[in-house]
């Protein structure tokens, strides 16, 4: 079968400085695919270079067999391929809702009955529904984030660190959702420091370090593997 | 007699508010305080002026109560055009801007204005019958023609210069700016030459509004096209689909992007409103005193004093900065007189009021967000300073 996203010996960086070094990742439908590694891995610049925002030094990017490379970011979300970033993922001065319309932008027709699938993924936003973004909480400021980028209910969901900075019981409300929205069908490659738990949910997950790819597998091979568990997931 | 300069202040203030709801706009999408702003004021106000002595342009007189009817049905009939607009914007929410759909935001804000500029004629035609009244071609097409042809000299402007410098921070767009401004100013100096020249409009009948005051006919405009300009806007950017990806790409450009949202049509859109509204200022400012090369400079730092006080993004904001620096100008005149100082240190006061906000809340009275971002122009001003100090060194 062919996979519906692939990443195919990517060599990325910002100027001349290479950051990613020959690097693959594989992405095939309905599945959920995880990247761990410490700090300054380069998880953020391959998932950058993957979504067109950095134009890649060597390598190619596949999406449902065709080739993608370089194409602008919002090209790809037309075609079905969606990022959520680290930072910065919602217009802070725009309410929920208008957050939510945004991320329909390029999606024909009336928004309305998509708005309220989308709430009705996310029942805590209900209420917040015209309230401004930055006054929302972290955990809250992540479903917007979630929510804005499924209004074109996309193939793939390129999410980066969704619970970067959350308390505890909120990175666990967060990535249930996340996998929610995996079950519903949407293919998803998730960065994650809470490198156990992403695991967990994961089909299949890369280790990324120095910017080059140190294991790769099903998530429960990672998990069980010795060398893996001393060095990335804290003993 | 301060009450006179307080209707002058705000008839001042309006033509701060049409400058500084474009520069707001522009400096949210495009992150920079553009200083040829003043001079796409400069521009609108010739452009009507070439117009103007081509096809003649007058006011027709009207009696004050007739002044007031105009007024009002110029109101009502932007309203209507506006509500009718909506109705068809809330039926096309969502939908990908086609091109028909992309320019209906602009088209509400011209048939609102323009329907304030039909409404006096034709209410004359009506009571003085068709013999005594010239129809008012002029008035339509200087009009037209300035903002249009303003509006056009901003994408110029933005595809020939800004968009090249976009990624490099805001200090270079910011100087390109400075150099845009002398450019704009020297051309027009160089085809209309440097004397003051005036529109050749007789004066109207004036608004008697108590309290012996008269509104010259131009005031009047003054007065109602600003505050008519920013409701329209409000509606614009609370309601529509440009209104939203404006406020969208003003908050975060990049996360616009990879959003989906069409960027470079917002950024353009954003050019053709704020040249647009400068260059019904600058018309009105003409009309006012007089048109020439420097009118439109010798008011910017008043407009950044109006965006500045009301808080960038706005429109509400630049309409409180605008009459509220307005108003201070005037009021401190009457002041300074009668403490016997010369009334030219005016300016002073709201400049002092514009330092102070700085000052006490960066982010202006209704904006929600410093229009000095320190952090990032001290970045941008060493990145310059390193490309200069790297052009000098020697090449080894
Ligand atoms: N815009 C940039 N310009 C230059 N270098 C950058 C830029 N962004 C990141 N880097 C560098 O690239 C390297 C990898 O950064 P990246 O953000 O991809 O790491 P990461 O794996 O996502 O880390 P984290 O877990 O902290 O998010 C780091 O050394 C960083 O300093
Ligand atoms: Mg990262």
């Amino acid at each position: 079968m062919q996979p519906l996203l692939k990443a195919e010996a990517i060599h990325s960086g910002y100027g001349d400085v290479e950051i990613v070094h020959n690097v693959s990742v594989v992405v095939n439908k309905g599945e959920l695919v995880t990247i761990i590694g410490p700090n300054g891995a380069g998880k953020s610049t391959l998932i950058k270079t993957i979504f067109g925002l950095l134009a890649p030094m060597a390598g190619r990017i596949w999406y449902q067999g065709r080739d993608v490379t370089g194409t602008e970011p919002d090209k790809l979300v037309r075609m079905g391929l969606s990022y959520v970033p680290q930072v910065d993922n919602v217009f802070p001065r725009l309410t929920v809702i208008e957050n939510l319309e945004m991320g329909g932008f390029v999606r024909e027709g009336d928004l309305t009955p998509r708005i309220d699938v989308v709430l009705e993924m996310f029942p805590s936003l209900k209420e917040k529904a015209s309230v401004r973004s930055r006054n929302l909480s972290g955990g809250e400021k992540q479903m917007v984030a979630l929510g804005k980028t499924l209004m074109l209910d996309p193939e793939v969901m390129l999410i980066d660190e969704p619970s970067a900075g959350l308390a505890p019981n909120l990175v666990e409300a967060v990535l249930e959702k996340i996998r929610e929205i995996n079950e519903a069908g949407t293919a998803i490659v998730i960065v994650e420091q809470n490198a156990r738990k992403a695991l967990s949910m994961a089909h299949r997950g890369y280790v990324l370090d120095m910017g080059e790819t140190k294991y790769e597998g099903t998530g429960e091979d990672l998990l069980a593997d010795p060398r893996v568990g001393r060095m990335y997931l804290g003993g | 007699m301060i009450h006179e300069f307080i209707v002058n202040g705000i008839a001042l203030g309006s033509i701060f508010v049409l400058g500084a709801v474009g520069l707001s706009l522009i400096y949210g999408v495009r992150n920079f305080a553009n200083f040829a702003h003043g001079d796409i004021l400069t521009l609108g106000a010739y452009l009507a002026f070439t117009v103007n002595v081509i096809f003649a342009w007058n006011w027709v007189s009207v009696a004050p109560s007739m002044a007031v009817a105009t007024v009002l049905l110029g109101i009502a009939a932007a309203g209507l055009g506006g509500a009718l607009g909506l109705r068809l914007f809330f039926r096309a929410r969502g939908a990908p801007p086609s091109p028909r759909r992309r320019g209906l935001p602009l088209l509400f804000l011209l048939v609102g204005i323009l329907a304030l500029g039909i409404s006096l004629p034709i209410l004359n035609l009506v009571r003085l019958g068709i013999s005594e009244v010239a129809l008012p071609t002029g008035l339509l097409l200087s009009g037209v023609t300035a903002i249009i042809g303003a509006g056009l000299a901003g994408v110029l402007f933005e595809h020939s210069i800004f968009r090249h410098l976009q990624y490099r921070g805001p200090v270079p767009s910011l100087i390109a700016s400075i150099g845009l401004a002398f450019i704009l100013q020297n051309v027009i100096s160089a085809i209309y030459g440097t004397d003051q020249r005036f529109f050749s409009v007789s004066s109207g009948v004036g608004l008697d509004v108590g309290a012996g005051i008269v509104l010259t006919m131009v005031k009047q405009y003054m007065i109602v096209i600003g505050i008519l300009l920013v409701v329209l806007l409000h509606v614009v950017l609370r309601y529509t689909k440009l209104g939203k990806a404006m406020r969208a790409t003003s908050d975060n450009l990049d996360l616009a992007r990879v959003t989906g949202i069409n960027v470079r049509w917002v950024i353009i859109w954003t050019w053709v409103i704020g040249a647009g509204s400068a260059a019904i200022g600058g018309i009105l400012l003409g009309l006012n005193a007089q048109v020439k090369p420097l009118m439109g400079f010798g008011i910017l730092l008043f407009i950044f004093a109006a965006v500045i006080l009301g808080g960038i993004g706005s429109a509400y904001g630049a309409l409180l900065g605008g009459f509220v620096i307005g108003i201070t100008n005037e009021v401190s005149k009457a002041l300074l007189f009668r403490a016997g100082f010369d009334t030219a240190w005016s300016p002073a006061f709201p400049f002092a009021i514009m330092v102070a906000m700085l000052l006490i809340r960066p982010e202006g009275l209704l904006g929600g967000e410093p229009l000095v971002r320190w952090g990032a122009l001290r970045a941008s001003l060493s990145r310059f300073a390193r490309r200069i100090r790297g052009l000098r060194a020697p090449s080894r």
